[in-house]
């Protein structure tokens, strides 16, 4: 892991409360190191302000990322949002990562569903080029409330429209796309077609990732969740942002670290404890 | 060049400025962000005799300035701390200083004796303060039970003990001159504030807990009062940590008469924050005509 201190390439508008900022290293320099050994659902902690309030830093997963640059898709939520979205073009922003332990590609599978609930896009379009390199299938099932909470506008769109995977929308007013909540959508897939292999990617709300889990764990599918929560440290030196879930042994319950055991969890250790985990 | 070393009991620190109990985990968690050798002395994760799950989350809130934590004293248990954490840091060439809580007397003696068996470790912070204990009282709200923990634990090592005090009290002089008194090489003051973040809504506690610590940069003043009382009291080190976020922080610690410092929220918020510091603690107390540390400490009028 490493500490950087990058600058702002661009940070704008996507829609509604999203924002998309650009960070890149210095002309001198040739790669970022964050950059270059970041991974799918892997995260950033960013300093979102210099001075002591906000204090902490907030985590955000990588959108983007090459050599010289990477790409965070927020959405302000907050006071850490609402300060980062004031950064200018040129200023430099303190990040530390790459954090956790991101999305595995599963091998042998037919189809990559990709789940996302809103801002949970952010780890997708990273996502869905790692699994691009496999031989599989990817489809991208996208929920949000409405129209305004669907961040596939502007560079977000150009970039997802370059991928050339389909992509269905689903928002719970019917103001864009299918009308209904996504995870709707998954249990169609899944049902319509029995008898394919699929692998389950998503990343959202607790309450998706809760209904997904429903859907794919009791089948057999493999599935990995990503998971939100408040996080101080990023570390795991703090063991601020646990989550309970079963333990190893599968008896009894553990408290695990989101931002170094997670944030990318195989659904079925929550099995029992969905109830407990709070929505950050 | 002025002379940065401090010494704790027997132990002579390479600086003053070191790593907060329960904000730097057992330290290789920071690989790559900071030079453990470089900071005076790394205070790991407090343990205790047995492992403990910690309180259930939420365990962290942030306020203005600051943050309010309820982590419970999560560890795995002074054994498989000395067995599996203790040789990596070890190695990393940091000097280490081993945290420790007791509940019934005996366990402060137990638990010294340990780390004075284990190798590495340079010294015995025993927090006798921990906010998120679900006891009543704390131990170091109590000069009697201070000295009773301190005693034992100064019979069971040579190594220097430190004792880390509360800031919950009426005034910080009595629990100071008790773990003084009782034996402690030095006194760090302090933990963190009690402290309660309230979801009003639903009328209970923003944690999992129902109360927790307060520390960050928003503590610095009170903490400052505390230790600049303290020092009066006593004549052994005291150990500032309050919310030290810059160098100057530091500066404003040394001047009221703490011989050194703990840097632990900062370290949330800046990984490398112990680092930057140092880089500027020599220059400047140079600039302030200091040929070494102690002729800063305590320069307060």
């Amino acid at each position: 892991m490493f500490q950087e201190n990058l600058i702002v390439g661009s940070n704008e508008n996507v829609t509604g409360d999203y924002y998309l900022m650009h960070l890149e290293i210095g002309e001198r320099e040739e790669e970022t190191a964050i950059a270059s050994a970041a991974k799918p659902g892997q995260f950033v902690q960013v300093r979102v302000h210099e001075g002591t309030a906000p204090l902490l830093r907030r985590p955000f997963t990588f959108y983007k990322a090459r050599k010289r640059f990477f790409e965070i898709l927020y959405k302000i939520s907050g006071e850490g949002t609402r300060a980062l979205c004031r950064y200018n073009k040129g200023e430099r922003v303190d990040v530390v990562g790459p954090l956790g332990n991101g999305f595995t590609l599963v091998p042998d599978v037919d189809e990559h569903l990709l789940v996302a609930g809103g801002s949970g896009l952010a780890s997708m379009y990273l996502l869905s080029r790692m699994c691009g390199r496999s031989p599989a299938k990817t489809v991208l099932l996208l929920g949000a409330q409405n129209k305004d909470d669907v961040p596939m506008r502007r560079s977000v769109a150009q970039d997802f429209d370059g991928l050339a995977i389909p992509i269905q929308v689903w928002t719970n007013d019917g103001s864009l796309g299918n009308t209904g909540f996504v995870t709707k959508a998954l249990e169609k897939i899944l049902q319509d077609a029995a008898k394919m292999r699929f692998a389950v990617y998503a990343s959202g709300p607790i309450g998706m990732l809760r209904k997904v889990a429903e859907l794919t764990t009791p089948f057999g599918i493999p599935t990995q969740i990503s998971l939100e929560q408040h996080i101080a440290c990023g570390l795991g030196v703090c063991e601020g942002c646990v989550v309970k879930t079963k333990d190893d042994s599968g008896s009894g319950y553990a408290y695990r670290k989101v931002c170094s055991d997670g944030p990318v969890f195989d659904p079925a250790i929550f099995e029992g404890y969905w109830d407990e985990i709070v929505e950050p | 060049m002025a002379n940065l070393e401090v010494a704790i009991g027997s132990l002579t620190l390479k600086n003053p400025v070191m790593l907060a109990s329960g904000t730097s985990g057992s330290g290789e968690e920071l690989h790559g962000l900071l030079q453990l050798d470089r900071v005076g002395a790394v205070v790991t994760k407090t343990v205790t005799l047995e492992p403990r799950e910690g309180h259930p989350p939420p365990r962290t809130v942030e306020t203005a300035s600051g943050m309010v934590n309820a982590i419970g004293l999560a560890n795995m248990g002074a054994d498989a701390f000395i067995a599996e954490k203790l040789p990596p840091l070890v190695a990393t060439g940091a000097t280490v200083i081993a945290s420790v809580a007791g509940f019934a007397e005996e366990e402060w003696g137990e638990l010294a004796a340990k780390m004075d068996a284990a190798e590495g470790v340079s010294a015995v912070e025993l927090n006798l303060s921990c906010p998120n204990t679900g006891e009543e009282k704390l131990i170091a709200q109590d000069p009697a039970q201070i000295t009773a923990a301190v005693s034992k634990a100064r019979a069971a090592t040579s190594k220097p003990v430190i004792a880390k005090l509360t800031p919950n009290v009426t005034d910080i002089a009595g629990p100071a001159v008790a773990a003084a008194d009782a034996g402690a090489d030095a006194v760090t003051v302090a933990n963190t504030l009690q402290a309660l973040v309230v979801d009003w809504r639903r009328k209970k506690s923003r944690l999992g807990a129902p109360q927790g610590g307060f520390s960050g940069p928003a503590v610095k003043p009170h903490i400052l009062y505390l230790v600049n009382r303290a020092a009066a009291g006593v004549n052994i080190p005291v150990i500032a940590s309050g919310g030290i976020m810059t160098v100057e922080d530091v500066c404003e610690y040394l001047c009221v008469g703490a011989s050194a410092v703990q840097i632990g929220t900062a370290t949330f918020v800046d990984p490398s924050a112990a680092m930057k510091i140092l880089d500027k603690l020599e220059p400047l107390l140079v600039s302030l005509g200091a040929e070494k540390l102690a002729d800063y400490v305590g320069s307060y009028a």
